[in-house]
């Protein structure tokens, strides 16, 4: 994964409960794809869209992964900054509260597909409440060594095409300190399998 | 290079160009887009959905696409990035009526359809097949919306869209402009469809207007595209109870329009049905009326109303004809072998019909007329032959369609 790549797939983690359901896993199908120029033009014009600030680390993941991809300057320029991020508003539970028609099978085809996969390490599920449309949503945690883009695109679209319309997979590189969304939401989880990576675990041993 | 036709509407026309072939949420999230005055995002969000399907386009396609980026200030060499093909692969989607995809939706789309323009009809109709490279759970249900030249085809199309999900269903919105050919995808979906029948307060959508084409495209593709009929119906002269709307007077400016299957149907007789509040018909028993029915329906309403008058007394009274009859043929002998004739034959098949139902119709109103069409739809129904590519075979690949799908609930 170039750098480039990298910095894309960070920041669209990060941007996690920040960026619109429906935009964020939209832009994660296209960053392992020939779409990322498209990419580099549409998710400056999404922040400032819905005004969304970043903080300083994420301003410089956004420089490097949209500039080489031919963003405007000036659209960056204008993304305002935080200092820290605000509270997300959302609250974590590891069973549905209100049951998601789709739950069990998503759970059932998540284990058959990822189960002792290379690259793959712990893979959990939380549901998630709360946020502006006050919808429950299954989140997908997966610890993983490589391929990460495009491994999120993949679990996407199975999940939609079991019924989730705006799927929220969440692929964690190793090693990486998780922002404060993915903490609650891995506070909250279970396990669903375990790829080939079995020490890959999202929860510190 | 922009050209007469206003750039949300071509924007309009390329999403319906692209429908089948891009997933049904982003074309939901484009036409929103488009919809609140958006559209530089919305010509984005396809090229992105484009290049990351890898979804081949034919070089027109990417002309406009172009065309779009540039007057929309965004990058126009990303329209050389799509794949460009001669021939688009020939689509293969399938579409099933069967577990009535209009439930609901007329509740749901009550309110929306009084408040839109020039809608003209709203028909659903399950799609069992995915669309684009992230597709969405299957069946889908499809509703679309055929709309006038005084609609608003992006602002329909999101405001639909938006009031299906505000009642928890999932489907994908299509809305047809008129003079627009429909691709083959469309006509397929239309020729499956059912229509949306709507309660008498809203006046929107769900009553096709007489002349009105629910399809204009031209001659050529009525051709190509398979074809149900519709069930024929008698036609009856119009009632003082239709006042006729200024959506109709403007409807009529229109009448050059080639119709298209399924056939306009007599409005008149549409709302007869509604009036009766009769029930939907199974499937197996939705499709067209077998011609002796229909050839009886045409003498019976050549009938002026003291004739019908004089044939519902006569089916009432087992000997034939009614006291009041002779009565009247005494008065003018000319009418009377005329009208004699025309009771004997009525009278030999109406009482054929009559011994086919199994409940008998109230007798003096407009609605016992309609019910002896209805009678021939049921028991006693034959199907024929043409029937048999529709019923029995997909409309896109000629293959048996499974409709045992669920309808989708999200």
């Amino acid at each position: 994964m170039s750098d480039t790549e990298w910095a894309c797939h960070e920041l669209l983690l990060r941007l996690a409960g920040r960026l619109p359901d429906d935009i964020l896993w939209r832009f994660r199908d296209w960053a392992a794809t020939d779409a990322v120029v498209v990419l580099a033009r549409a998710l400056p014009r999404a922040l400032l869209h819905d005004r969304i600030g970043l903080t300083d680390l994420e301003m410089n993941l956004l420089a490097d992964a949209v500039l080489s991809n031919g963003a405007d300057r000036a659209m960056l320029s204008s993304v305002e900054g935080v200092d820290e991020l605000s509270e997300s508003g959302y609250t974590f539970t590891a069973e549905s509260p209100d049951r998601v028609s789709m739950g069990d099978s998503a759970t059932a085809v998540l284990g058959a597909t990822l189960r002792g996969r290379q690259g793959v390490g712990e893979v959990r599920s939380t549901w998630r409440q709360g946020g502006a449309d006050q919808v429950t949503r299954r989140i997908v945690l997966i610890a993983a060594t490589t391929g990460h883009a495009r491994l999120t695109g993949e679990v996407q679209r199975v999940l939609r095409a079991l019924g989730e319309h705006d799927p929220c997979v969440e692929v964690v590189p190793l090693g990486m300190e998780l922002p404060p969304y993915h903490q609650a939401a891995l506070a909250a989880s279970e396990p669903i399998c375990t790829g080939a990576e079995v020490d890959g675990h999202l929860v510190p041993v | 290079m922009a050209n007469d036709v206003e750039l949300p509407v071509r924007l309009h026309d390329l999403l319906l160009a692209l429908a089948g072939r891009v997933d049904d949420d982003a074309l939901s999230q484009a036409r929103e887009l488009l919809a609140v005055a958006e559209p530089d995002r919305a010509v984005e969000l396809v090229v992105g959905c484009l290049l990351a399907g890898r979804i081949p386009v034919t070089d027109p396609e990417r002309g406009q696409i172009t065309d779009l980026l540039a007057e929309l200030n965004s990058t126009r060499s990303l329209a050389d990035l799509l794949n460009a093909v001669d021939t688009l692969p020939v689509p293969r989607h399938r579409f099933s009526a069967e577990s009535d995809p209009a439930d609901g939706i007329g509740e749901a789309l009550a309110k929306v359809v009084t408040s839109l323009p020039d809608i003209r009809s709203v028909m659903c109709v399950w799609r069992s097949t995915p669309a684009g490279a992230s597709p969405g759970p299957l069946p889908q249900r499809l509703v679309l919306v055929d709309i006038g030249p005084q609609g608003y085809a992006p602002a329909t199309a999101y405001r639909i869209d938006r009031a299906l999900r505000r009642a928890g269903l999932s489907a994908a919105v299509e809305v047809l402009r008129p003079a627009t050919q429909l691709s083959d995808y469309h006509a397929a979906a239309v020729t499956t469809a059912r229509e949306v029948k709507f309660s008498s307060s809203s006046s929107g959508g769900g009553h096709r207007d007489e002349s009105g084409a629910w399809f204009d495209g031209p001659e050529d593709v009525r051709d190509q595209a398979p074809v149900v009929e519709p069930t024929p119906v008698p036609e009856i002269p119009e009632t003082g109870s239709e006042t006729p709307s200024p959506r109709r007077n403007r409807a009529e400016s229109y009448e050059g329009a080639q119709p298209f299957p399924p056939k306009p149907v007599k409005r008149v007789v549409r709302e007869a049905v509604d009036l009766v509040e009769e029930p939907p018909l199974p499937p197996a028993l939705s499709p067209p009326t077998p011609p002796a029915v229909f050839n009886n329906a045409e003498v019976t309403m050549e009938l002026g109303p003291d004739d019908l008058a004089a044939l519902q007394a006569a089916l009432a009274d087992p000997n034939g004809l009614p006291p009041g009859a002779a009565v009247s043929v005494e008065a003018t002998p000319a009418a009377d072998a005329k009208l004699s004739d025309r009771e004997r034959a009525l009278l030999q098949q109406l009482h054929e019909e009559l011994a086919q139902r199994e409940d008998p119709p109230a007798q003096g109103d407009e609605s016992g007329q309609w019910q002896i069409d209805r009678s021939g739809t049921q028991g006693s129904f034959q199907p024929p032959a043409w029937m048999g590519a529709q019923t029995n075979g997909d409309l896109v690949n000629g293959t048996q369609q499974n409709n045992g799908h669920p309808p989708y609930q999200s």
